[in-house]
């Protein structure tokens, strides 16, 4: 490899597939990152507002009405739902914003499909006192419109994007387009595990918190590691931070669920890996959902989370070697699952999670009753609400 | 040698520059695309850039993003364009380069979709956004079929960068005039300095590009480089445009009065 930077490869997934003038602020990140990463007084001030802030540890949650209802594996939640803003996207947006702040920066863009990863930037912005703008789809700020308000509560201007298919997507791109103009004094915060080099590698290592709290708070309370663990995959972010803390463990499982949407056609899902195929989207190169001239192909999915057509690159890695596997779960038995964890457990999981715990449910049947299998509860189902209930009306 | 450097050849012994049109293939339809290709060389342009539109296209401003999406819109696919490039062909002598995302170019099959290129008549690729790993595939077959590659280097690239970039290139090298997206005012400060720089790596000629609209922006461009690129006050004027054909024509041929006149 020639490259003047061989790191930011996963396999033959990655890489950096953006405009040249992008380059040096991505060097500029890389740099950043891992210099703050080896500055104690950086990770200090990280743990402690993770702890004292977001509200870190959560805790992992036996489910037995749950596991008596599906019959097999013994399942239990992460609890990612009970961190501050109810998902596991401040994890991300608390670093990044500290980042930032330690690299003199004193703006910050990012995108947002539904609007969790756009109020959690805001969020941290608020907390710093650093100024906030969130693009995102005029389709999705329609649809999301209190997120909109919740964005514009906490201190953020919310610039609405007209391009394209007026989605996530083309909030990304209006994103990038405003780093290429600002990249000096501003940070882009991106919300999962994808685009250029260091993103996947800087949004994994601050979601991994996910997994290495997971791993010890099993040791301690099941006295074992998990036989397997579920999580379900957009961009990839929260599946990326529970896997990183039991890559390591050859024995255990991990299972990514992908968004089967209303049918395996084009448009009607948003299943990257499943049914998608190696190529360039937003600044690296992984599975994605394109057509043969490589236009990117519409989606879909009931869960405006799981709703982008790629994945992070990291995760066509995993597939490609097969240390995971990834399946995809479809509206309707998301929505049943959305509604069976209430029921069973008290506890309402984002539409995101709900693809999660119906795989799960199908997972731990096939499963003994002395094997733990531990789903990521990415985030809490109170924004979906409104969403569920016209669905199920 | 490839078309692109016999051009450019040509072009320095006489002491004259290049003006580089930009259009978008397909905008506003694959007729007119020929159309214009068929007429720029009479309007003074010595290379035109066809954009192939894309549906994510990050570098690309307002103007152009929107052409592009209108095109594809409009059903035009990447061999529709190719096509109309093809029918032009036979009848102009004017260099022909593509400007193309990489996520077009790998989809469509890397090297062989080189081929296809050259196939429909191009002499050249620009490719704005891809990792240096996918150009130094995409060489053996560039090379071998004697096209021009064109790399961009921005006011952010370092030095070292440059240098790993102008490696890459052959035929021309694509310098930004500023940091950002197309279709912005930009001024050409620094843009002597960027040049010399860029001069401490490769003799290669040097083509700026980004916000350069009006005949006194290509005199000023060409001061310092071998040629300018009009992009997004073309992609503008087309998009309005009564009759686009005429318009991009009309367009080009007063652009070109700020070239310098040859003795």
């Amino acid at each position: 490899m020639t490259d003047t930077h061989p790191t930011g490869w996963f396999g033959d997934f990655g890489g950096r597939f953006v405009p040249e003038t992008l380059i040096a602020a991505l060097d500029e990140l890389a740099d950043a990152w891992i210099s703050a990463m080896a500055d104690a007084a950086f990770r200090d001030e990280l743990d402690h507002m993770l702890r004292h802030w977001v509200g870190r540890p959560v805790p992992i949650t036996h489910c037995p009405r749950l596991t008596a209802h599906c019959g097999g594996a013994d399942i239990w939640l992460k609890r990612e739902d009970l961190a501050h803003t109810g998902a596991h996207k401040i994890n991300n947006t608390l670093g990044q914003v500290l980042l930032a702040r330690r690299m003199g920066k004193t703006r910050i863009i990012a995108e947002t499909g539904a609007g969790q990863h756009g109020v959690a930037t805001a969020t941290a912005c608020a907390r710093y006192g650093m100024t906030c703008e969130v693009y995102m789809g005029a389709e999705d700020a329609r649809r999301q419109a209190l997120n909109v308000f919740r964005m514009r509560l906490l201190g953020a201007t919310v610039h609405e994007v007209h391009d394209g298919s007026c989605t996530l997507k083309d909030a990304t791109n209006a994103a990038l387009r405003d780093w290429m103009g600002s990249v000096g004094k501003t940070h882009y915060v991106l919300g999962s595990v994808v685009g250029p080099h260091p993103f996947p590698d800087m949004v994994r290592d601050l979601q991994s918190i996910i997994g290495h709290e997971a791993r010890g708070q099993c040791l301690d309370r099941i006295g074992s590691l998990p036989h397997t663990v579920v999580a379900c995959v957009g961009g990839g972010s929260n599946a990326a931070g529970i896997f990183a803390g039991f890559v390591g463990d050859a024995d255990v499982r991990l299972i990514g669920v992908e968004a089967g949407g209303r049918s395996d056609d084009t448009g009607e899902h948003a299943a990257s890996i499943g049914l998608g195929a190696p190529g360039v989207l937003h600044g690296s190169r992984s599975l994605v959902l394109q057509n043969d001239d490589g236009q990117t192909a519409t989606v879909h999915s009931c869960s405006a989370g799981l709703d982008y057509p790629g994945v992070g690159p990291q995760h066509a890695h995993w597939h490609a070697s097969g240390r995971a596997n990834y399946i995809r779960v479809d509206d309707t038995s998301a929505l049943d699952a959305f509604q069976l964890l209430a029921r069973l457990e008290g506890i309402i999981p984002a539409l995101e999670s709900s693809h999660a715990v119906a795989a799960a449910c199908t997972i731990a049947a096939d499963m003994s009753s002395d094997q733990v299998l531990l789903v990521n509860c990415s985030g809490r189902g109170d924004k979906d609400v409104e969403e569920a209930r016209r669905l199920l009306d | 040698m490839g078309r692109i450097d016999t051009i450019f050849t040509a072009l320095r012994a006489e002491g004259g520059r290049a003006l580089m049109p930009f259009i978008t293939g397909g905008h506003p339809t694959t007729a007119a695309t020929t159309a214009m290709l068929e007429g720029f060389a009479d309007a003074g342009a010595a290379i035109a850039e066809v954009g192939l539109p894309f549906s994510d296209p990050i570098a690309d401003g307002p103007v152009i993003a929107g052409a592009m999406h209108d095109v594809l819109h409009a059903g035009t696919t990447i061999d529709d364009v190719l096509r109309a490039v093809r029918t032009a062909k036979a009848h102009t002598d004017m260099g022909l380069v593509a400007m193309v995302s990489h996520s077009i170019v790998h989809r469509r099959g890397d090297g062989d979709f080189i081929k296809q290129l050259a196939d429909a008549g191009f002499d050249g690729i620009i490719v704005p956004d891809a990792d240096l790993v996918a150009i130094d595939a995409l060489l053996p077959t560039i090379d071998a079929l004697q096209m021009s590659c064109s790399l961009l280097i921005a006011p952010t690239t370092t030095p070292a960068r440059i240098e790993a970039l102008v490696q890459r290139c052959r035929g021309f090298v694509y310098l930004l005039a500023r940091a950002g997206i197309t279709g912005q005012r930009s001024s050409m400060d620094g843009l002597d300095q960027r040049v010399n720089t860029i001069r401490q790596y490769t003799d290669l000629p040097i083509a700026v590009g980004f916000g350069i609209d009006s005949s006194a922006a290509v005199a000023q461009a060409v001061e310092a480089c071998d040629a300018a690129i009009v992009g997004s006050a073309l992609v503008k004027a087309i998009d309005t445009a009564q009759d686009p054909v005429k318009t991009a024509l009309d367009t080009v041929t007063a652009l070109a009065t700020g070239l310098p006149t040859l003795a």
